[in-house]
């Protein structure tokens, strides 16, 4: 199915259910009938789907259906629980501090989702764009042969020339450039400036060069656009990674929380 | 620029697979060199050389096996042992992205727990969990387990109570030990399942929801929202479980009004479409009498709570019209002495020109004589004894002569005993009335028979009627072996009326006496003869002589030509044969008890004139109002006045479409105060306590009121009665200086003092205010709403307070 007909169909799929469900709930939407505790079992039981969802991707060997389509299911019905948590608590700022953590759980739960799903949709499109396709685990690999060719581009230039003008340059400008990644908050946040900088240094350097070290210094800038590449590919890639580092812990936490929180309810209001 | 080489191979001889579940990555991939291997599952270096050299069979030569993406095949080859000849030295293993994530999910889990733990099994575990502030009303209560019996279990007994079915009614216990209802408090409305039967056929249940079911406090009054939040507050979709469909789209919800506000007949017959059109005004609307009232509110009146509307009694409004048709009434026999056949009468003497017939009243009072005596009066076929044979004629004869020795020797308490027989009942040793299932008399009933009794004129009316009674029934009742009981003549009662009397009398107020006849007519409205004869025998079932006597008794008195005519407007309902009740007054309202629905008629009126009155009261002059009163069946019946919903929806449309229950309707009525009652009532809020030594009081009674501070402070002490008057306790004219000290318990009235504290009308529920305040503060400080409570708008600066309730009967 086509991308955009696919967004189109979930959509209206999961707004159907949340349709569904908060007339269910509203239908019954009365303390006598237990609202509160059905849209709490809801949630939990959304929670708990969303959870599998990790546990699906560990069992590939069980025909339990495509990742994808269960990326799919995740994303959709979070969003379904986020409005079934509104309804849950009523549209209001909880009171009680254990009940403001819990919706802060939540909150935070929901809202690392949201960013990274998002993140996931839009850093792609970037990271297409620009240099070659890496893989993240191995960034530093290749930041190793860069700076190995960067180096034995000085020392073959310095021993051809007979000059140390460019391996001074390196030296004093490159070398913790190519130690590793650089200027990830400028990558983050789109920005271009400091590779211009580092151009504008480099060619202004360029000019005072012999012939044959401007070639060398030709090929050194080459390593130093792929050098910058790698990083933003570290730095875009990076976020994509860094963001299930909040949403996974708390995810559990979230459901930690809610543990407890079912043991007070039915213990303090018991059978209503 | 040259065209860069490209950095990462996806060539299986390029590139080497990493597996994403590795949990450790080797240490030099930074380097730029990581090893073919990797760490082990424990993140333990485990590479020594960059082959492992293969062999041949003999073991005696050996191949490099060295990777093509580690380089290929070395120069020098392996060693002649076997051993590679390229060692390298051991990396330090770096957890995978993936395994750091593990955990830190592992550690936000572990942290998670031991902050929670802290919390709840802390001293500050009550705070942790509670789910927002009590209103201020609770916060008093700063425990958990006041409320909440399971707290003091700690966390298993939680557990252990999540995992149980609790009963309803434990829930509701800790409210119930402070909020005081009937023993149906956990049922809807507060009412038995029997009342709510009667009550259900005016709404629409919903079969979903059993109307019997249990429902906790909880359910509706929801705590732990603020200070501020008003637990009577309720979600109207509660109520639309029970009375209207829960599941609503716009449009107007409220059903329409059916036996509203009027449930059956009046009870008092008064025709108003006949009244006004016939006997008030006439086509211009000109009243046709002086004595025509006004306006609706000249006979009605609201209540003393200004919700329902009272009829004024019948002196303010009926009698100006209707005062008359009493003082030109007739009279009726009581006692007699009925006619009979002396030709052949032996035994008992017998006034020849006696010509009056038996009454009911005395076939009543002789039904509990001998068995002789109830035989002939079974066979009696009318009132008139003179067709009765010489046999029974002489037995009614002793009979009545002794009924008449009776009284005139022991006064009423002879009429008191035969009465008392009469209706199955029995006097204790001191002579008074034992209230038992089987007899249909009560004490007051039986004090107003026997008030109404004209001993004296019947102890004068004796002396013509029987001279020789005495001498001639105590030889009667010696020869019939019968004890006189040992009282001398001197001390009979009528003997000594006798005495005081001048002369003989033939009138005592209502009653006369015409000859033979003992008669009554009433005087005026409310006469209490009829209205203790008619109380007495609207309930006649039985075919005994007395139930019989009471059936002609009743009859007399509401047949069409009765000398009261008190059935002419009062109507008698019943529901089963010779089974009467009479409707003496409008429908009374019990404050006590609370109605489904509270209209205040009086704030209307208020707001919008007497007009107000014929705009919800419609008249309804097609409405056949007397033939409500054809039957004795309350529920059926026309009105003369319909109310419709569109009528309120002019100006409570809101209410009515945004199922705004509580605007109009009220969910406890059942018969307790709701109010908070409490042994020794001491209330604290605040640093000011206020109590008195008991919650019940009775009109009269002398009240201590005592209260004491914890601090240096300015207090007064109010009272606001059921009508909403406010009286000033303290300070008052025995002390002006309201300034109280701590550890000091202060007294109203002050001890030592002459004075004391009375309760006075009228009757409710009475609320005592104590306000206390840092700062002197004077009476123009405090404000009070309708419902007598503070405007906590206006006295949001005098927090310490201190109310308590009491009832005043």
């Amino acid at each position: 199915m086509q991308l955009a007909k696919r967004r189109i169909y979930n959509s209206l799929l999961s707004l159907s259910l949340i349709v569904v469900l908060l007339l269910i709930l509203d239908f019954y939407g009365t303390p006598v009938y237990r609202m509160q505790v059905w849209s709490g079992w809801i949630l939990l039981s959304l929670i708990v789907f969303l959870l599998l969802y990790n546990v699906r991707k560990k069992l590939t060997m069980l025909p339990l259906g495509r990742v994808a389509f269960w990326m799919q299911c995740h994303a959709y019905l979070g969003l379904v629980s986020g409005v079934i948590f509104l309804q849950h608590i009523n549209f209001r700022v909880p009171s009680g501090y254990f009940e403001c953590l819990l919706a802060l759980a939540f909150i935070a739960t929901a809202a690392t989702g949201i960013i990274g799903l998002i993140l996931s949709r839009i850093i792609p499109k970037f990271l297409t764009r620009r240099g070659e396709e890496v893989i993240f685990e191995r960034i530093p690999l290749h930041t190793a042969t860069l700076r190995v060719q960067a180096q034995a581009l000085i020392i073959d230039c310095a021993e051809t020339t007979k000059s140390e003008v460019l391996f001074e340059y390196y030296q004093q400008h490159l070398a913790t450039y190519f130690f590793g990644p650089q200027n990830v908050l400028y990558h983050l946040s789109g920005s271009t400036t400091p590779w211009h900088h580092m151009l504008i240094k480099h060619q202004t350097f360029c000019r005072f060069l012999s012939d044959k070290e401007q070639e060398y210094a030709d090929q050194l800038q080459t390593l130093m656009k792929q050098k910058d590449d790698l990083d933003f590919h570290y730095a875009l890639q990076g976020m994509l990674k860094a963001w299930p580092f909040l949403h996974f812990p708390l995810s559990f936490v979230l459901f930690i929380f809610s543990l407890l929180h079912i043991v007070l309810v039915y213990a303090f209001i018991g059978d209503i | 620029m040259d065209k860069p080489q490209l950095l990462q191979k996806f060539g299986h001889q390029e590139s080497p697979y990493d597996r994403p579940n590795q949990k450790w990555v080797c240490g030099k991939l930074s380097q730029g060199c990581p090893c073919e291997l990797g760490p082990d599952k424990r993140g333990k270096c485990r590479v020594d050389f960059q082959c492992k050299p293969k062999g041949n069979a003999a073991g005696d030569s050996w191949k490099c096996t060295r990777p093509t993406v580690s380089g290929g095949l070395c120069v020098d080859g392996p060693l002649p042992d076997g051993t590679c000849c390229l060692p390298m030295t051991h990396c330090q293993p770096v957890r995978s992205l993936r395994y750091k994530r593990s955990v830190t999910v592992k550690w936000a889990c572990v942290v998670t727990l031991g902050i929670l733990i802290f919390f709840v099994y802390g001293g500050n575990s009550q705070s942790f969990i509670s789910p927002g502030d009590l209103t201020y009303q609770h916060a008093k209560n700063a425990d958990c387990r006041d409320c909440h019996e399971v707290f003091h279990k700690g966390v298993s007994g939680w557990v252990h109570q999540a995992f149980n079915a609790v009963n309803i009614l434990d829930n509701n216990a800790q409210c119930l030990s402070c909020h005081q209802f009937n023993e149906n408090a956990a049922k809807a409305h507060g009412l038995s399942e029997l009342e709510l039967k009667k009550v259900a056929y005016v709404t629409e249940t919903d079969e979903r929801m059993s109307i019997f079911q249990e429902i906790a406090c909880m359910t509706c009054h929801i705590e732990h929202h603020g200070r501020n939040n008003n637990l009577l507050a309720v979600n109207s979709k509660n109520c639309a479980v029970c009375h209207d469909l829960p599941f609503n789209i716009g449009g107007k919800v409220h059903p329409d009004f059916r036996h509203y506000p009027y449930r059956k007949r009046t009870g008092i017959i008064f025709d108003h479409n006949q009244h006004y059109d016939k006997y008030f005004f006439d086509n211009s609307g000109e009243n046709l009498r002086d004595s025509a009232p006004g306006s609706c509110l000249t006979c009605h009146i609201s209540d003393k709570n200004g919700i329902k509307m009272d009829v004024r009694d019948f002196q303010g409004s009926c009698s100006a019209c209707h005062n008359s048709s009493f003082e030109d009434s007739e009279s009726f026999a009581v006692m007699t002495v009925p006619a009979l056949n002396t030709d052949n009468l032996r035994g008992p003497s017998w006034p020849e020109d006696a010509d009056a017939e038996i009454t009911p009243f005395m076939k009543l009072l002789l039904s509990a004589d001998n068995e002789n005596l109830l035989s002939v009066l079974a066979t009696l076929e009318s009132d008139d004894l003179t067709d009765l044979e010489d046999e029974a004629s002489q037995i009614i004869a002793w009979g009545i002569k002794e009924l008449y020795y009776d009284i005139y020797k022991n006064g009423k308490n002879a009429l008191k005993n035969r009465i008392v027989k009469a209706y199955y009942c029995q006097l204790n040793d001191k002579g008074q009335l034992i209230q038992e299932p089987a007899c249909h008399l009560t004490i007051s009933q039986l004090e107003a028979l026997l008030s109404e009794f004209p001993l004296a004129l019947f102890c004068s009316a004796q002396q013509e009627w029987f001279p020789e009674l005495i001498s001639e029934m105590e030889l009667y009742l010696s020869l019939q072996g019968k004890k006189q009981g040992g009282s001398r003549r001197q001390s009979f009662v009528c003997k000594k009326i006798n005495n005081t009397i001048a002369s003989a009398i033939s009138e005592e107020g209502n009653w006369q006496l015409d000859y033979f006849t003992l008669a009554y007519r009433p005087g005026e409205h409310g006469d209490d003869f009829f209205m203790a004869w008619l109380g007495v025998t609207q309930r006649h079932q039985g075919a005994s002589i007395a139930d019989l006597a009471r059936k002609e008794i009743f009859a007399v008195l509401t047949s069409e030509d009765s000398a009261g005519q008190c059935n002419h407007c009062h109507s008698m309902d019943s529901s089963e044969p010779d089974n009467y009740l009479i409707q003496w007054s409008t429908a009374q309202w019990d404050p006590r008890y609370k109605d489904f629905i509270h209209f205040n008629h009086a704030g209307h009126l208020r707001h919008q004139g007497e007009s107000v009155c014929e705009t919800c009261h419609q008249r309804n002059k097609a409405a056949d109002y007397l033939a409500s009163y054809e039957h004795n069946n309350p529920l059926q019946f026309e009105s003369n006045f319909s109310t419709e919903k569109a009528v309120c929806e002019r100006c409570h449309e809101e209410a009515m479409t945004e199922n705004q229950c509580q605007t109009c309707h009220n969910y406890h009525v059942s018969g307790v105060n709701v109010n908070i009652l409490m042994n020794q009532v001491q209330m604290e809020q605040g640093h000011l306590k206020l109590w008195a030594d008991k919650t019940h009081y009775e009109i009269g009674d002398e009240i201590m009121i005592k209260f004491s501070v914890n601090q240096p402070m300015y207090v007064r002490v109010f009272r606001t009665d059921s009508d909403g008057k406010i009286l000033s306790l303290f300070p008052n004219e025995f002390r002006s200086d309201h300034f109280c000290m701590p550890n000091v318990i202060y007294q109203i009235p002050e001890a030592g003092s002459e004075r004391t504290l009375v309760i006075s009308p009228p009757i409710g529920t009475d609320k005592i205010f104590g306000i206390g305040s840092e700062e002197p503060f004077s009476e123009n400080k405090l404000f009070f709403n309708r419902q007598g409570g503070f405007d906590e708008e206006k006295m949001a600066e005098l927090r310490i307070r201190s109310i308590f309730t009491i009832n005043v009967e």
